[in-house]
């Protein structure tokens, strides 16, 4: 009796089961015969909360705005820059001016033609809303923007500004439609307009962003082949937050395309013949960080020391895969003033130079190996994110430090505490990245002036302050490059950073697709793409 | 009965007031905050220093509160997410969709397969059949949701090829979140069924039925299932709770566009207003649900009826 009644309800649960679980629909990849191209889906794993390029840069903003939007001018992925809505430039005597001459026959995606009026609006509008975003302060540094003639457009300095073109080459400096900007308002950041080669088609919050071909492209970037509107119909982000779910996804067909960050997936790649990995170098450095206000790390002979403790080779073979390049110099190779050869003014891997500078700075060695100086013991504490693979390179690193007798304790933050705590000089290591694509990164990072804020080591040289200042305003391209190498040298033996390694990041695309180009940034190009039907 | 309600419903009200007041201390004593989250790394502090004043993080914390619940609570208005600009009342709408639906259909699947384990367990105590459904309820609470979403994701979509991995919008989608989600609920409703339908079955009353003649089907619907039922009910109550403002595991795994999703990128991103958001629609839910199950219980259980209300 009573089990008839439980058979009854196990069956009524089977059955309820049943009617949800019909198989998948055909999923995204419906290629129409002839021209069309499909649909590329790609996985992100954060929305964005607005697509206005001159808003805050959270949550993967800049993988949906080069779509949407053209830049004045591209940076090629070997670091030169090239024109794209503008054609041509020409600067003043003084260098105080540049005069761009646009591109003709551009239009936005509202129809309304682009011209000077539209560039000096996007510019205008920036400075006035545009506080929040990562390239604010290189905006500010143009002191106007206006209009010569239909197609001309003006950037004026009060003073020389290297930076500026791998400021206009960033997505958030992409040039919107004045017209839809005023219909839009305060809308903008869901109804975006530009001159991309996608517009935007509909955006389901916490789901995805389906962005649609623009038939009438016909601009596109230097790097690519198909100069004119691109061959798929549709380009969908899609919101996964969960990286295991992202590779599921790509594995079932659901997703075309997913970067990976995490070494556990290389196997994976490898083991599975529809999928295809291009590994990516990004315009990045990963590094260790001291306190350089805070004794003893304010000693530059116990940095040097700590530093050579680190063997950066095991770091990048056991912590991340082989998924990363040993860094020699505060610059990445795709920037300009990257020198291999300048390593040689750090720190390289030797324990033995550990115990020498440790023993200069006045540390004695204690019976089980540890480091004291006046009865206080040599250690520290180690700060960083939760973002992976950041526990692994710590763990690798604590290990390093034991090993020459330097007790390390972990403390990992999200990244907002992070930061708090690194304005406040509340650490003593800090394992941190960065992501810019000028070489005045070191200026922003490292330059006493910005201490507090984007300086977060506390890292103060007035040489070095100078000669990030000139770099900056020379307009010489070898001559810059070789203020940076200058500065690079003292950076590198003052050890306010020991660099640890250029990440790489993993595209992994599935067999489907084919004619994926890849970018400055690591930006993912798919004008020339094609998926095949499935 | 009408005493009883205004005196459940006033202490739901100091509930939220106390539960929203220490959610925005917690917030406003984490680390960092919204302007530091927003503007990034490469902000300067005079850049951090106005935008904090636009945002009136720069207020003292008593009267942050007073603005944001007196507004909140008065006038329905849950102020604007510090991060996009958009309403928060229009962004939880959008979300609070999904996460209700996941729940009842979660809930609907623990209630259902709880049920029938707990009763097929009942009804041979001791065999092997109650054994391998005693072993399947402990596996079904010890086991992580993480863990077991990505066996099922393994097994049902990738290698059957049934079940999309991710996403929403079809009912296809919805059932390895819910099954996942349903797990533990299932889990505990089976070990309570099978526990109390055992000690009623023993009890003298059902003896009584059974010896004037009432036919034992007849005898398990109408006096042993409505006795068992309670515990059941009140676990059901509490695992809601659970479905709805915990369920940001399996919405993380999922893809699935919910609230525990929202409200935990809001947590990082310091988006104080987005966060009280959420707790203001989800305790005056979990509170509802509390309170619906005891008028229930009330309802089923004559005891309970004369004691309380």
């Amino acid at each position: 009796m009573f089990e008839r009644v439980a058979a009854l309800l196990m069956m009524a649960a089977v059955v309820a089961g049943c009617a949800t679980s019909q198989p998948t629909q055909p999923l995204s990849n419906t290629a129409r015969p002839g021209e069309s191209g499909g649909t590329l889906t790609r996985a992100m794993t954060a929305e964005p909360t607005s697509l206005d390029p001159q808003g805050a840069a959270n949550s993967g903003l800049n993988l949906v705005l080069p779509y949407l939007f053209d830049t004045l001018v591209t940076r090629t992925r070997d670091g030169r820059f090239v024109g794209h809505l503008a054609e041509s430039w020409q600067a003043s005597a003084d260098g105080r001016s540049i005069d761009f001459k646009l591109r003709s026959g551009v239009r936005f995606h509202d129809g309304t033609p682009l011209n000077a009026a539209a560039v000096a609006f996007t510019f205008d509008r920036f400075k006035k809303i545009g506080d929040k975003s990562p390239i604010a302060a290189n905006i500010k540094e143009i002191s106007r923007v206006e209009a010569v003639d239909d197609l001309t457009v003006r950037f004026s300095f009060d003073k020389p500004t290297a930076t500026l073109w791998s400021t206009l080459a960033m997505p958030y400096a992409g040039i919107l439609s004045p017209k839809a900007v005023e219909a839009a308002g305060d809308g903008f950041g869901s109804r975006p307009v530009g001159t991309g080669p996608f517009k935007m088609g509909e955006w389901q919050r916490g789901v995805g962003i389906t962005l649609v071909r623009n038939p009438d492209y016909s601009w596109g970037p230097a790097e690519v082949d198909n100069k004119g509107p691109v061959k798929l119909d549709k380009l969908v982000f899609k919101v996964i937050p969960d990286a295991n779910t992202q590779f599921s996804a790509l594995q079932s067909g659901e997703v075309d395309v997913i970067f990976i960050t995490e070494p556990t997936f290389l196997d994976r790649v490898k083991a599975n013949s529809n999928l295809r990995l291009e590994p990516i170098n990004l315009d990045s450095l990963i590094y260790l960080g001291y306190n350089c206000a805070k004794p003893p790390f304010d000693d530059v002979k116990v940095r040097q020391g700590l530093s050579h403790a680190v063997n950066k080779a095991e770091i990048v073979k056991t912590a991340l895969g082989g998924f990363g390049i040993v860094a020699g110099t505060p610059l990445p190779p795709s920037l300009l003033g990257y020198d291999q050869s300048l390593s040689s003014f750090g720190q390289s891997y030797d324990p033995a130079r550990v115990k020498a500078l440790l023993s200069e700075a006045g540390f004695t060695q204690t019976s089980d190996g540890g480091w004291q100086k006046d009865g206080r013991k040599l250690s520290g504490r180690l700060l960083t994110s939760t973002r992976a693979p950041n526990d692994a390179i710590a763990t690798v690193l604590q290990s390093q430090f034991k090993a020459v007798g330097v007790p390390v304790e972990i403390q990992q933050l999200d990244s907002a505490a992070v930061m708090k705590a690194t304005t406040e000089g509340a650490f003593d290591l800090l394992l941190w990245r960065y992501d810019w694509n000028d070489p005045d990164a070191l200026n922003i990072y490292l330059s006493s002036g910005r201490i507090r804020q984007t300086n977060r080591v506390f890292y103060s040289n007035a040489k070095v302050d100078a000669l990030l200042k000139q770099a900056a305003e020379e307009m010489d391209q070898p001559k810059r490059a070789s203020l940076y190498q200058e500065a690079q040298k003292i950076i590198l033996a003052e050890a306010p950073w020991q660099p640890l390694y250029y990440p790489i990041e993993g595209m992994v695309l599935s067999s489907r697709v084919k004619g994926v180009k890849v970018g400055s940034l690591g930006r993912m190009l798919v004008n020339d793409v094609t998926v095949a039907g499935n | 009965m009408g005493y009883y309600l205004i005196r459940r419903l006033s202490g739901a009200l100091i509930t939220v007031l106390v539960v929203s007041f220490l959610a925005y201390v917690a917030l406003t004593f984490a680390p960092g905050d919204a302007a530091e989250a927003l503007i990034g790394e490469n902000a300067s502090a005079d850049q951090i220093a106005a935008l904090r004043s636009q945002m009136r993080l720069d207020l003292p914390l008593w009267q942050r509160y007073w603005e944001y619940i007196s507004s909140a609570l008065i006038h329905g208005d849950l102020g604007r997410s510090l991060v996009s600009g958009r309403g928060v009342g229009e962004l939880l709408a959008e979300r609070l969709p999904s996460t209700v639906l996941l729940a009842l259909v979660s809930m609907a699947m623990a209630t259902i397969v709880g049920l029938g384990v707990g009763l097929l367990a009942a009804s041979r105590p001791g065999s092997k059949l109650d054994l391998a459904a005693t072993a399947g309820t402990v596996l079904g609470l010890a086991l992580p949701p993480y863990w077991v979403a990505m066996l099922l994701v393994m097994l049902f979509s990738l290698h059957l090829r049934w079940l999309p991995v991710f996403g929403s919008g079809t009912p296809a989608h919805l059932v390895l979140p819910s099954v996942t989600l349903a797990m533990p609920g299932a889990a505990t409703v089976a070990r309570l069924i099978r526990a109390s339908v055992l000690e009623v079955k023993g009890s003298d009353f059902v003896r009584t039925a059974l010896a004037k003649g009432l036919s034992p089907r007849r005898t398990l619907i109408l006096h042993v299932l409505p006795n068992s039922l309670i515990p059941a009910l009140t676990a059901l109550g509490l695992n809601l709770s659970y479905l709805v403002g915990g369920a940001f595991v399996v919405e993380t795994i999922f893809a699935w566009p919910g609230l525990g999703r929202l409200t935990v990128q809001a947590i990082f991103d310091r988006d104080v207003p987005v966060v009280m958001g959420a707790v203001l629609v989800v305790v005056p839910i979990c509170l509802s649900v509390s309170l619906l199950v005891d008028l229930l219980h009330a309802a089923l259980d004559p005891r309970v009826r004369h004691h309380a209300l």
